[in-house]
């Protein structure tokens, strides 16, 4: 698959041919969209999509939100830079330009101070945060970006979701990394090694990361995946004393995508219908650090 | 109204005034849900949808086989004291409990306990080293229990079925449906009781040195609650309380109270309510996110990767 254009994928063309009767800008503004981001915050508890897409209560940053959007940017610039055939310093990434027309370190200093902490953050704990970064954005591009020829980097696609005609609901996502082998990534920050499989010698992979992983493959094949499956990978950027970088492959199946639509439009239908439930006693459902943005509003509404 | 026996509760009234206990008897079926339904739904919903619609056959795993052998072994120890005695403990493994859930077939506990031996369970197979060894962790508990509760712990009805419309359900025919685990007298006053046979204790607040509950568990007792007073609780709040049973081989017990209040009880029945409709309407999805979505945990986990990969 080697020059492998970007029109070749089935869900870029069917994105670009909608382009007449459906604004992009309108579509990230839309309401009747979900995100696999949104179908995991779903997951952990029904009610904060109302909060978060209904009441349109944004999220309370926490260090570990801040890192992971922050480093994912510094990757995005890092692949941005490398695709125009330079090598990634961490000068050049922190002054490439990666979203809105911003650098990443116009983005940092926004985000930093934006003020909507759940918990404030500690003196000098956002400076720790983005030495870190950089030392994961010199191993990226030291090990993996030599191999890694990424093609499409942040693409936004979305897609009117089979089934879910009722609530003209589109899926969307900002994919990650689709290499030149159309091979979709997905990138994740964590802070220990993925567990082992005892079973296959690989890591065990979270349900969230399968989960955006099928929103991927579902987006650039426009639902309909080739019959040997979408070939996907998971960079798990490992934040331990000495970084580390793990990659895990996988296949995502037409099952799996079949599986996603259907709930895509249940999740959908949920919420529209309000048959959503708390989900108290939940592990996240705490306020505070690790905890929900929305502990408060909750649990004053229900 | 004092409650000093299981006739007195206004839920109980209400089921046998309606019939309701002869009617899922005869299998003359309603909508019911019960606690445990409802937290199947919350994390997982095809698990819901596997085990009480599909009814595939589910496999069980050590920590359930152990919570059930638990409760048997509490409920025994409850009904000799209803029954006028003193807790003795040397008498549970020949008391007769029913052999399985629900079966109405008995046979000794140590005998039902054992019977397990090669079974496969989620996370292994029943040898009869691990009986054993759980078996002694069980009669540890039991001791445990009887030297901790005896005297303060004063039982009026040990795991009744209580079933009752839910306000609000009555288009869908929705009853909730529980098994509570003790109704007693604790310093005079009547409380709901819950056993959590978990190997982790609570955790204490730091600030209060209270022990936290679980925003989970207050939503069960709440229901129990519910049902122990048709939806309407005296002055807008019951006592409640969890005995935790934690440890390995030291089993600590514990009592953590909690007092629930009317608004719990009336977002218990809402939520009932929404699960109801999610479920007539079959809306159920995956959640693999969930922490106990795993081969070790989940008995329809072949059955979940093979239908929706």
């Amino acid at each position: 698959m080697n020059n492998l254009d970007k029109k070749i994928f089935e869900g870029i063309r069917a994105m670009e041919g909608q382009e007449e009767t459906w604004d992009k800008e309108e579509a990230l503004n839309f309401k009747n969209f979900l995100t696999s981001g949104d179908m995991n915050m779903f997951d952990a508890c029904p009610t904060k999509i109302f909060y978060n897409k209904i009441q349109k209560e944004g999220f309370l940053c926490d260090m570990g939100f801040h890192f992971a959007v922050n480093a994912k940017r510094a990757m995005s610039s890092a692949m941005k830079i490398k695709k125009e055939g330079s090598f990634p310093t961490w000068d050049t990434v922190l002054n490439k330009e990666v979203r809105e027309g911003k650098t990443l370190k116009a983005l940092w200093e926004d985000t930093s101070s934006s003020g909507s902490w759940i918990e404030e953050p500690e003196y000098g704990a956002l400076e720790k945060n983005l030495e870190q970064i950089k030392e994961l954005t010199e191993l990226f591009a030291k090990d993996v970006l030599d191999t890694l020829n990424p093609m499409l980097i942040d693409a936004k696609v979305f897609l009117p979701l089979p089934g879910a005609e009722e609530y003209n609901l589109f899926l969307t996502d900002f994919i990650d990394v689709v290499d030149k082998e159309g091979v979709v990534h997905l990138l994740k920050f964590v802070g220990k090694s993925p567990w082992k499989d005892k079973d296959n010698g690989g890591f065990v992979i979270s349900g969230n990361y399968m989960q955006s992983l099928t929103a991927y493959s579902a987006l650039l094949n426009n639902f309909k995946l080739p019959e040997e499956g979408q070939p996907a990978k998971v960079i798990y950027f490992v934040k331990t004393k000495v970084p580390k970088i793990i990659t895990q492959e996988v296949t995502i199946t037409q099952k799996q995508v079949d599986t996603l639509k259907r709930k895509a439009y249940v999740q959908w239908k949920i919420v529209a219908d309000k048959l959503y439930t708390t989900r108290r006693g939940s592990e996240f459902c705490k306020p505070g650090k690790g905890g929900c943005s929305y502990y408060e509003s909750c649990h004053v509404d229900f | 109204m004092k409650i000093t026996k299981l006739e007195d509760c206004p839920g109980w009234q209400v089921m046998n005034e309606g019939g309701l206990d002869k009617r899922a008897q005869n299998r003359d079926y309603f909508f019911g849900l019960s606690p445990s339904g409802c937290n199947d739904m919350a994390s997982c919903s095809m698990k819901y949808k596997f085990s009480r619609i599909d009814k595939l056959p589910s496999k069980q795993s050590l920590p359930l086989a152990y919570g059930n052998a638990m409760h048997d072994g509490y409920e025994i120890l409850m009904n000799q004291i209803m029954a006028g005695g003193k807790m003795d403990v040397g008498a549970v493994p020949e008391t007769p409990i029913e052999d399985g859930y629900r079966t109405k077939k008995y046979r000794p506990f140590k005998e039902v306990w054992y019977s397990n031996e090669g079974s496969e369970w989620t996370d292994g197979k029943a040898t009869k080293w691990l009986l054993d060894k759980e078996y002694n962790r069980l009669m540890t508990s039991f001791h445990g229990f009887k030297d901790k509760w005896e005297g303060i712990i004063h039982p009026v009805f040990t795991e009744p079925l209580l079933i009752l419309p839910v306000p609000g359900g009555e288009d869908m025919d929705l009853h909730l449906v529980g098994y509570i685990d003790l109704g007693c007298i604790i310093d005079n006053d009547f409380h709901v009781m819950d056993y959590k046979s978990a190997r982790e204790l609570p955790k204490i607040n730091d600030i209060t040195g209270e022990y936290k509950v679980d925003a989970g568990y207050r939503q069960q007792l709440a229901a129990y609650a519910a049902a122990v007073w048709n939806w309407k609780l005296p002055n807008g709040e019951q006592k409640c309380g969890l005995l935790y049973t934690g440890k390995d081989d030291d089993p600590e017990h514990i009592r953590v109270d909690v007092t629930v209040n009317q608004l719990e009880v009336d977002a218990y029945a809402r939520k009932l309510i929404n699960y109801a409709k999610i479920i007539k309407q079959d809306l159920f999805t995956i959640n693999r996110s969930y922490t106990l979505c795993s081969k070790k945990f989940c008995s329809f986990w072949d059955d979940c990767h093979e239908q929706f990969g």
